[in-house]
């Protein structure tokens, strides 16, 4: 073994991580009480629902995938879970029913794309419309509301952060794991990369993507979960958006949209950048008019940088 | 005729077609209001800026590539030309400069999509339009515009609405551009291989940009007939769009990997989804419902239109 | 050589409107090394798919040691010890090797999870076998070299302890060193007692590793020889049906003119070194060398498509300016590129299309094009080079590798470019296209063009040219002219080879 030096170190470094300390310096210069405790707690916690969404979007996108219906399951899970409620069904075994319709609902579109081999994007966009429908007519396109203690329960601190940071690590492990140290993770990478070889090796290529999307349909659930935790309420619109941040975290993050190239660390990167910039834009004071065109362009500008090394490197 | 009959069953659009038929058959049973003229000409007025987005965008799918941004386009470019308008700019003039944003557009997105894939470039950028939308509406809502311009998209000629007559115009320049033109011919060329379009001597940047151009002219075109019709400018007015756009053109049998498909179909699947969504309207079924049919249409026809072909293909094989 | 291990008898295939194989019979015996040879649709493939499960006979009979076996897919020959090295190879990029060898076969640890530890040292193992020890295993397979991805394929098939290994044309993106170790472990193999059934075009090849050869032509069984029972000549007359006594047609003229120089030619990868030479109307001109010496990449720069690091071109005396291909075609250069699936055509484009794809703008100068005049002009085509097709309009994804490449030169020849180079032009095409390829390109020659052919196969550069450079590690090492003393096989080898006997890279 070759000992590295630290050039060599520095440039493996994936460049969002350079981008990302970037942004904390600036801001963190412009306006000083942004380097507070505080602060980062609050960017933490704000993020979870996006992180926990990102990891399933990242284990899609290995397969060569897409999910443009995760919004529609985190916010079908903050009204199913609220809505079985209000029936009578207690809360902790809605939100358990949630989670396993989400599960449904990932399989159910894993099996369009596996057997009939229709393109991701659009099965989930479909999936999108009639998810979120579904959500919309539960809630009479409102949003609907149960007391518990159970959501604070989850929001609280536990040693120095909230409980829910440590529910994406848990789900951040759970993904890493599945990944490198399960069967499916090696039949995630060959699905996106040769789907041929899973054939040749006596697997079930259809199986493994079904599968796949029920794993990812898991994290979305749970996603869902955290994010109802947040809004303490069931919130039939409340996620939209956020598939396409899904995606860009996951591209920030080195993963490519070919050839099942990446893998979810990269992508917890990607998702606190732009929550970093969402976060930090609010802290200096950029009036609201002016944050989501200043969000998308620096996260565009970032998402170009990105490439544009990762091209260099591949030279 | 005969001929023309076996090349529309063997293109792409032949099973939209079918569906838009089969379609229209089963409404004209389940409403009979759908059935009058008045109702016809409703539905291709509401088809119209739909036409004209998905048409535009066929051209960016058949090089391979994804445009997501022409419904911020759309919404960014009506919002800027109601602005110049409300300033007191000539309608002309405003509507020129409207449709120059839109060739700006198509340059930016093309550029990045050299750089990055379509798809996470064209977000990106749909994401700095939307943006500026709101910058340029400085967080509120224009109203009452002039009649000069909003006559482009409330009048009438004759009895056909003006929007039809410009959808009309624009499908068939977007179809004769890539049917019979050598423009045309390369962009399906470089869709169904980019690396044999280099090695044949195409200058294909400059393809894909033409595309890229061609798909944001049609969303910034479609972005003010949607201030006129509304008579109103609204930052949010064209998110929606984004991703019908892409599902029309796709249910339309344009494939998403390029190279296969056109406008005939795409004429299609808008109008697939603008019936679907009329004839849900005339039954009364519940706006928050609506979705679950929509989605449920998409996913079908892709189904449909995927396992017929693979039966096709595997028939030549 | 030992007892029969496989035999198939009676095997036929239905395709849909053909039979793909029409009562064979093979067998195979321990320690045997059994060449499957025929052209482009003969069956070969399906024979070996057949014997490796992937398809199902509809008639005939498989004996595994003698006993009639019925194979359920990959997966079950795999269990009964008949694996395969794909062509193609079936890794998956972004996994390391150990992972891509026990795929689906990974050891787990007691809580169920991959063994990672077990899985590097077991690869490690098998590739020790094979003397590739330099290859890391937990470095994802897409950082390796084509021929240690195929060493890990070879790796992975071992893995299964098989009896019988299918190899389907495994040295096709093989340089020759490579070639050369890969047959030193199939001799290894065979020296252990293993069946391997060997799938191949190479005829050069064939001495070198080969026991037995059955050739198929239109899915039946020609005849099975033994290795030194036959030459060159007469397999190919079993695999084409007929006599070919003479392959290579050149018809020589004089060359006046000067149609491309080119001098101290440079690219910015190191590939292309100080490069010089020149071609004249009417003359045919080889670029011999082993894979990777740099002939491509020659071409490439004389395209317009790599970029020029320094050196001049002059294209009938005039100095060109060559930022990309468009220039190169203005000037009347076109190439024939090596890949014809990936560079040469668009597949979900008809015939008609693909054959104006270079003069569109030539043949339609005014923006809008007429496709009943594409047609008319497809239709000639496939008529003088003899395209087999029900219709111009036939998407090109669905001809035979022969009829993709006659489209390939239909493209150019519609074209009608003065200058003409043919990148591996008989790449994996059948003997009767081969044929018809070099009549074409002599009778082009002799209308005055100027070719230059870039080819593996040292017969047909040999055959066909009337000069040859030799290239060695992207520099011109030798100039051989026909009728000359070193017009031959031996000594064109032997500077191909010059100074490659060294230390592994």
């Amino acid at each position: 073994m070759k000992k590295k030096s630290f050039v060599d170190v520095l440039k493996s470094v994936p460049p969002v991580l350079y981008m990302l300390l970037l942004m904390i310096i600036v801001f963190s210069v412009i306006e000083p009480n942004y380097l507070s405790t505080r602060n980062f707690k609050n960017i933490l916690v704000q993020c979870v629902p996006l992180m926990i969404m990102a990891f399933a979007q990242t284990v899609t996108i290995l397969t060569e995938g897409i999910d443009m219906s995760l919004n529609a399951v985190v916010n079908i899970v903050t009204v199913l879970s609220v809505w079985l409620a209000t029936k009578g069904v207690p809360l902790l075994l809605g939100m358990l029913i949630s989670v396993l319709v989400a599960i449904l609902i990932g399989a159910i579109k894993g099996f369009f794309v596996a057997k009939f081999e229709l393109p991701p994007f659009i099965v989930t966009y479909g999936m999108q419309n009639i998810v979120n429908s579904i959500a919309l007519l539960l809630t009479s396109g409102a949003s609907i509301y149960f007391a518990s203690t159970i959501y604070q329960s989850v929001t609280k601190t536990f040693f120095i952060v909230p409980g829910n940071v440590y529910v994406a690590i848990l789900m951040f492990i759970i993904t890493y794991v599945m990944l490198k140290r399960t069967k499916l993770g090696a039949n995630i990478r060959a699905l996106g990369g040769n789907p041929e070889s899973l054939t040749l090796a006596g697997v079930n290529p259809s199986t493994s993507l079904i599968k796949t999307y029920a794993f990812a349909g898991f994290l979305t659930g749970i996603a869902g979960l955290m994010m109802l935790c947040r809004v303490e309420s069931g919130q039939p619109i409340v996620a939209n958006g956020l598939e396409f941040q899904a995606v860009a975290a996951t591209v920030l993050g080195g993963t490519s949209l070919r050839h099942g190239k990446g893998g979810v660390a990269g992508t917890i990167l990607g998702v606190l950048l732009i929550q970093v910039i969402q976060n930090g834009l609010n802290v200096i004071g950029v009036p609201a008019i002016y944050q989501s065109v200043s969000t998308g362009g620096i996260v565009l500008t970032a998402i170009i940088i990105n490439a544009l090394i990762s091209e260099r490197k591949a030279k | 005729m005969k001929n023309l009959w076996q090349s529309i069953k063997e293109s792409r659009a032949f099973y939209s077609l079918i569906g838009l038929v089969v379609l229209v058959i089963a409404s004209s049973i389940i409403a009979p209001s759908f059935r009058t003229v008045n109702n016809m000409i409703t539905i291709f007025r509401q088809a119209s800026l739909l036409l004209i987005l998905s048409s535009g965008l066929t051209a960016v799918l058949l090089t391979g590539t994804m445009d997501l941004s022409v419904g911020a386009t759309a919404g960014f470019v009506g919002c800027v030309v109601a602005q110049l308008i409300k300033h007191d700019m000539n309608v002309a003039v405003a509507t020129l400069i409207g449709l120059l944003i839109g060739v700006v557009i198509g340059l930016i997105n093309g550029t990045l999509a050299g750089i990055l894939p379509g798809f996470i470039a064209t977000y990106g950028t749909n994401w700095v339009i939307a943006g500026l939308g709101i910058v340029v509406m400085q967080g509120a809502v224009i109203y009452d515009l002039p009649p000069a311009f909003t006559q482009l998209g409330v009048g009438y000629l004759g009895a056909i609405p003006n929007l039809v007559i410009f959808a009309s115009v624009v499908v068939l320049i977007l179809y004769i551009l890539l049917s019979n033109t050598t423009l045309g011919r390369k962009i399906y060329q470089y869709g169904s291989n980019p690396v044999a379009a280099k090695y044949a001597a195409m200058p294909t940047r400059r393809v894909v940009l033409s595309a890229f151009v061609i798909c944001s002219v049609c969303a910034a075109f479609a972005g003010m007939l949607m201030t006129a019709r509304l008579n109103a400018a609204d930052a949010a007015m064209g998110d929606t769009y984004g991703l019908q756009t892409v599902a029309a053109a796709v249910i339309g049998g344009t494939s998403q990997k390029g190279g296969e498909g056109g406008v005939l179909g795409t004429i299609a699947g808008a109008l697939i989804l603008t019936i679907v969504v009329n004839i849900m309207n005339l039954t009364g079924i519940p706006s928050q419902a609506q979705g679950l049919v929509i989605g449920s249409v998409i996913i079908i026809m892709v189904l449909i239109d995927t396992i017929t072909r693979k039966r096709q293909e595997s028939k030549m094989n | 050589m030992g007892k029969t291990i496989l035999t198939a008898k009676h095997i036929t295939k239905l395709f849909p409107g053909m039979k793909a194989l029409d009562d064979v019979d093979f067998d195979l015996q321990e320690g045997e090394v059994h060449i499957l040879v025929g052209e482009n649709g003969a069956g070969k493939s399906t024979l070996s798919k057949i014997i490796l499960g992937a398809y199902k006979a509809e008639e005939g009979e498989i004996t595994l040691d003698g006993e009639p076996i019925v194979i359920q897919g990959t997966k079950d020959a795999l269990e009964r010890g008949i694996a395969a090295v794909y062509q193609e190879n079936s890794l998956v990029p972004y996994l390391d090797a150990s992972q891509n060898i026990f795929l689906n076969r990974e050891p787990r640890t007691k809580l169920g999870f991959l063994d990672l530890k077990k899985m590097k040292h077991d690869a490690e193992e098998l590739l020790k076998t094979l003397n590739c020890e330099y290859i890391d295993v937990t470095k994802p397979v897409s950082s390796l070299s084509v021929a240690e991805q195929q060493m890990v394929e070879i790796a992975k098939a071992l893995s299964f302890n098989p009896r019988i290994i299918v190899f389907d044309e495994p040295t096709s993106s093989l340089s020759e060193r490579e070639v050369d170790s890969l047959f030193k472990q199939i001799h290894r193999l065979k020296a252990e007692g293993l069946g391997i059934i060997y799938v191949s075009h190479r005829m050069q090849e064939f001495p070198l590793i080969g026991d037995r050869i059955t050739v198929l032509r239109d899915g039946k069984k020609i005849a099975t020889v033994g290795i030194n029972d036959c030459t060159n000549n007469e397999l190919v007359k079993m695999m084409v049906g007929r006599d070919v006594s003479q392959v290579y047609v050149r018809n020589q003229t004089d060359f006046n003119e000067e149609a491309l120089k080119v001098e101290h030619l440079c690219d910015f990868d190191g590939r292309v070194n100080d490069i010089s030479f020149n071609v004249r109307k009417g003359e045919i001109v080889g670029l011999a060398g082993l894979v990777g010496a740099g002939r491509t990449e020659t071409a490439e720069l004389i395209y317009g498509i790599r970029p020029i690091k320094s050196g001049d071109v002059t294209v009938f005396g005039k100095k060109a300016d060559l930022k990309n291909a468009t220039n190169a075609v203005a000037l009347g250069i076109g190439l024939i590129s090596e890949d014809r699936k990936t560079q040469g055509l668009a597949l979900s484009e008809s015939i008609a299309q693909n054959t104006v794809a270079v003069s569109l703008n030539k043949i339609f100068p005014n923006f809008f094009i007429n496709m009943n005049k594409i047609r008319e002009i497809a239709k000639d085509y496939t008529n003088k080079l003899r395209i087999m097709t029900t219709s111009v309009d036939k998407k090109t994804r669905f001809l035979s590798g022969g009829n993709q490449q006659k489209v390939v030169l239909a493209k150019w020849l519609s074209y009608d470019p003065d200058i003409l180079i043919f990148d591996e032009p008989t790449r994996g095409i059948d003997v009767g296209a081969k044929m018809e390829i070099y009549n074409l390109m002599d009778r082009m020659a002799s209308e005055g063009k100027a070719i230059i052919m870039i080819s593996s196969e040292l017969p047909e550069v040999i055959g066909m040219s009337d000069r040859i450079y030799i290239m060695q590690e992207g520099s011109i090492v030798g100039e051989v002219h026909r009728g000359d003393d070193n017009f031959n096989q031996e000594k064109i080898g032997e500077l191909m080879m010059l100074g490659t006997g060294g230390a592994n890279e």
